[in-house]
């Protein structure tokens, strides 16, 4: 017995050694098997070194390059994740994380956008262009191109987000053939930019094609921005880059594919061009278009990736290598610095009161809103249902203080004067344009009537109008007694009930809505 | 009845330590677990997230794994990428990619996440046999109007030359009509009393016959005539059919942003088209938020924000001047504000430019005022008489509170 008992404590013993030691191994990204191998790609068609091993973390399997340069694009208005995935890639926060590990490694890095950073043009759209320039500056981007999405802020705008005189600010736009109040001397956008860094001279230009102006501005009006032939730009633009010693050369180039390849085919001496109007989601295992020697790359859509390009200069290596990295939220954290600037920004859209500012549109119908304590007052079952479903608490839902369900996604930053949540969050918003509709959801602080300030309590969360339309009219035929065209006034059918979900619940907010598995937690028919 | 000897009390210490060791293991394992978890992930799922895995596509399911002695499976495939060209915005495509086993052993799969959830993405099978094959359908359900989209995902297999498999569908997802300029049709700035005309398309890539029954605008200034587009015109923009648009905005609304809109009622479409038109009358003196400042240039309002008295607070607004009119340097004659304790300075920013000149304008709550709030309706005035032969006075609003 005694013999047993020592075998078996013996046997605990060591097995015990090794599972401890098992678990607490520091090994925080052994679990990252989730992004594509590295695509080692030669600058030089002579230098062909094909590695397809997986090498990624890249900041752990790269030597170290002399200069690294981390490219975006098309950002699109998503400073924080877009849901179009089923993981919601993407967002400066896990940007800043990836800049972070490369800098931890010593990595000298500098940041190129493409262009495309907003959506919109409203007001809300301006400040958030400016939140995402601070955070660029944060992320030591030295260029940005100029997008149609860009444009459409219009020149006045842009000229006041950067100055050309301030030495301390690295961000410049960057334009070969655009130019402001034909006044090139405004410094804004400048033709190209030449950094020096890692004992690299790097020079940035950016083009916008004939295709892109025709699409993007209507002939012969006057918006304050002059076009100039590409090809014409960039052959300035290189000379200049010649004489400089410049000795790596990139282009962002607005223009469709084809073109870009086309002025990669008349302009071989940019070794890399950033392509825009390309796929959303490029596939981070494909290896990179060349022509001769010009590398085009895709960085996607909404920010979702970011290219990390590694510049070498020895004989026995690639003189390039490059990764197209996917910023998934297993991989990567939310930096505090960006959730600072999510919360200044949200501060903001609270002063100017965009809620009011962006405006407000009659709703088709006519009719206005009334709430649904008006709709429970007949409708008890319907109420009873509704009030126990996540759409009676979603504005709730945009303060993290109530810690409603997903609430660390906010990363502590309250959301409740932001068009782009309320629209979906409260009554009588355009869900899609993010515009108030006259008499729905308005925050009380804004309020200037005691009729308005009972908006914000009326008409909080996802209620019946949303879905069945502003209930003033069938109030009024249920009131007079016409209980017919009452019904008909807010019928909505299964089909059209889905059309109305999948206005809300679309790919960028709510990736893995499934009507057919939803609808039966929320429905509910006719009269009690 | 047991007797207690000091040989039962040794072997019942002996298992009682091997228990509490299990014990152990099993508590660290809660708590390494846990910290894992909070350490990979920065987010929780949402009920969304919750309820709608796929089937096969486990995350509890491990990937495959080659065999290390042989034999193997060996995964064949004639694509992997499949082009649907274009589609129509809603609708649905999809495509069935073959996997053959060509192999001495079952060749195992197992699907990854696709690319976006627009895609469906399912193998019929997770195993199959020396010889046979198996198909993976890829569908595309096009949402969203896009020009170029590629979308698909990967298959994890236990061959070990290709254990893994990406598969990719592309194409563009068409409206069925399309608005050239694209977003919006800008009149730009008027710049005289005359009506501005300019021109934009509306034409369909998939669509071989439209006819429209009607345009309005929301607003009297803007109106709009169409005519066909020639066959020229319709084979550069890749289309079946459209209309070259005239657009007339007229020059008397307020000053400021016109906000348009024109609706076509199209006969063969379920929903009308809208096309944004904006157009701007602009001021001889404009002026913009510049870098860190809170100042909305319609309301002309500066927002200074919350501050201590003692500190006070300055900020920055730039006012550019148009100069065909005006080719001096603009001046500021005189400035009243209310609150009395406020300050302006303006100084030029370069040379003009003969289209443009642009100015800094400096607004101060000076350190060491009073306390006091003077937000949203309460904002304080600023009136500044100016040498422009035309906008002789600006004023502007600041909200601030130094407390």
């Amino acid at each position: 017995m005694r013999r047993l008992s020592v075998i078996v404590i013996g046997i605990m013993l060591v097995g015990s050694f090794f599972w401890l030691t098992s678990q607490l191994s520091d090994t925080p990204d052994a679990s990252l098997h989730s992004v594509a191998p590295l695509v080692t790609v030669p600058h030089k068609t002579e230098d062909v070194s094909r590695d397809s091993s997986d090498v990624f973390p890249i900041w752990t399997k790269w030597p170290k390059p002399e200069a690294v340069l981390m490219i975006s694009g098309e950002q699109h208005g998503f400073f924080e994740p877009c849901g179009c995935t089923s993981s919601q890639m993407g967002g400066m926060a896990r940007r800043a994380d990836l800049l972070k590990r490369l800098t931890d490694v010593d990595w000298d890095v500098r940041g190129i956008d493409l262009g495309g950073l907003p959506r919109r043009t409203v007001r809300q759209a301006q400040i958030k262009f400016e939140t995402s320039l601070k955070a660029l500056r944060d992320l030591r981007y030295v260029a940005v191109g100029l997008g149609p999405e860009d444009l459409r802020l219009q020149p006045d705008f842009l000229l006041s987000q950067i100055d050309p005189d301030d030495a301390s600010d690295e961000v410049r736009f960057v334009s070969a053939n655009l130019v402001f109040y034909d006044s090139p001397e405004l410094g804004t956008p400048v033709p190209s930019r030449i950094v020096e860094f890692g004992g690299r001279r790097v020079g940035i230009t950016s083009v916008f094609s004939e295709s892109t102006n025709a699409a993007t501005f209507t002939e012969g009006t006057n918006t304050g921005i002059t076009w100039s032939d590409p090809n014409a730009a960039l052959e300035k633009v290189l000379q200049d880059f010649d004489g400089q010693q410049v000795d790596f050369r990139i282009l962002l180039s607005h223009s469709s594919l084809n073109e870009s390849r086309e002025l990669a085919a008349d302009h071989p001496q940019f070794d890399v061009i950033v392509m825009a109007q390309g796929f959303s989601d490029p596939d981070p295992a494909a290896e990179p278009e060349q022509v001769g020697d010009t590398l085009l790359l895709q960085v996607g859509h909404k920010g979702k990736y970011v290219g990390i390009l590694g510049l070498y200069s020895g004989e026995d290596e690639p003189s390039l290598r490059y990764q197209l990295v996917p910023l998934e939220r297993s991989e990567f954290r939310d930096t505090p610095q960006m959730i600072d600037h999510m919360r200044d920004y949200q501060q903001w859209l609270q002063y100017e009161q965009v809620v009011i500012q962006d405006g407000v549109i009659g709703h088709p119908s006519g009719a206005s809103f009334v709430g649904a304590a008006k709709c429970g007052d007949c409708h008890t079952e319907a109420m009873k249902i509704w009030e126990k479903t996540p759409h009676a608490h979603a504005f709730e839902s945009l303060d993290p203080a109530n810690e409603r369900e997903g609430y660390e996604r906010l990363n502590g930053v309250p959301r409740m004067y932001d068009p782009e949540c309320l629209s979906c969050h409260v009554t009588g918003w355009n869900p899609q344009e993010y515009i108030r509709y006259r008499s729905g959801f308005l925050n009380k602080e804004f309020a200037h009537t005691e009729e308005e300030g009972a908006l914000q309590l009326m008409l909080a969360g996802n209620q019946c109008e949303n879905c069945h339309g502003p209930g003033s009219r069938h109030v009024e035929l249920v009131e007079a007694d016409e209980l017919d065209l009452a019904r008909r006034e807010v019928k909505v059918t299964l089909e059209q009930a889905k059309a109305i979900c999948y206005g809300c619940h679309d790919t960028e907010n709510s990736p893995d809505f499934d009507f057919e598995h939803y609808w039966p937690e929320v429905m509910h028919y006719g009269m009690e | 009845m047991i007797k207690i000897t000091l040989r039962n009390w040794a072997s019942g210490f002996t298992i009682a330590v091997a228990l509490f060791i299990v014990a152990g293991m099993m508590t660290i394992s809660g708590c390494t677990d846990d910290s894992d978890q909070s350490e990979l992930t920065s987010a929780l799922n949402t009920l969304a997230d919750d309820h709608n895995r796929a089937d096969d596509n486990s995350k509890d399911i491990e990937n495959p794994v080659p065999s290390s002695t042989g034999p193997w499976p060996k995964a064949v495939t004639l694509e992997t990428n499949y082009d649907f060209n274009r589609m129509r915005l809603g609708s649905k495509k999809d495509y069935e990619f073959t996997i053959k086993n060509e192999g001495d052993a079952p060749l195992k799969l197992k699907t990854g996440d696709p690319t976006c959830k627009c895609t469906k993405f399912k193998m019929s099978a997770t195993e199959i046999a020396p010889g046979e094959s198996e198909t993976l359908l890829i569908e595309w359900h096009g949402k969203f109007a896009t020009k170029a989209f590629q979308h698909g995902g990967p298959v994890y297999t236990n061959d070990p030359e290709r254990m893994t498999i990406n598969f990719r569908v592309a194409g563009s997802v068409d409206a069925p009509a399309v608005a050239m300029p694209e977003e919006k049709w800008d009149a730009g700035t008027m710049v005289s009393d005359e009506p501005k005309t300019f021109e934009g398309k509306l034409f369909s890539r998939i669509i071989p016959k439209m006819t429209i029954e009607s345009i309005t605008a929301l607003t009297e200034f803007t109106t709009a005539e169409y005519v066909p587009m020639t066959e020229d015109e319709l084979k550069t923009n890749e289309a079946l059919c459209g209309w070259n648009f005239q657009v007339t905005v007229r020059p008397d609304f307020n000053v400021g942003l016109l906000s348009d809109q024109l609706t076509v009622v199209v006969t063969e479409l379920p929903e009308n088209i809208e096309i944004p038109v904006e157009a701007r009358r602009l001021g001889q003196i404009r002026m913009n938020s510049m870098k860190g400042a809170r100042f909305d240039s319609l309301s002309r309002r500066l927002d200074l924000g919350h501050f201590p008295a003692v500190k006070g607070r300055k900020a920055e607004v730039m006012l550019i001047v148009d100069q065909k009119n005006f080719k001096e340097e603009l001046q500021l004659l005189d400035v009243e504000s209310s609150p009395g304790s406020l300050k302006v300075a303006l100084e030029p920013i370069g040379k003009g430019t003969g289209v443009i000149a642009r100015y800094r304008m400096t607004v101060e709550v000076p350190p060491g005022g009073l306390r006091h709030e003077r937000m949203k309706e309460n904002s304080a005035t600023i009136r500044c008489r100016t040498n422009h032969p035309i906008e002789k006075e600006i004023q502007l609003n600041v909200a601030f509170n130094a407390f």
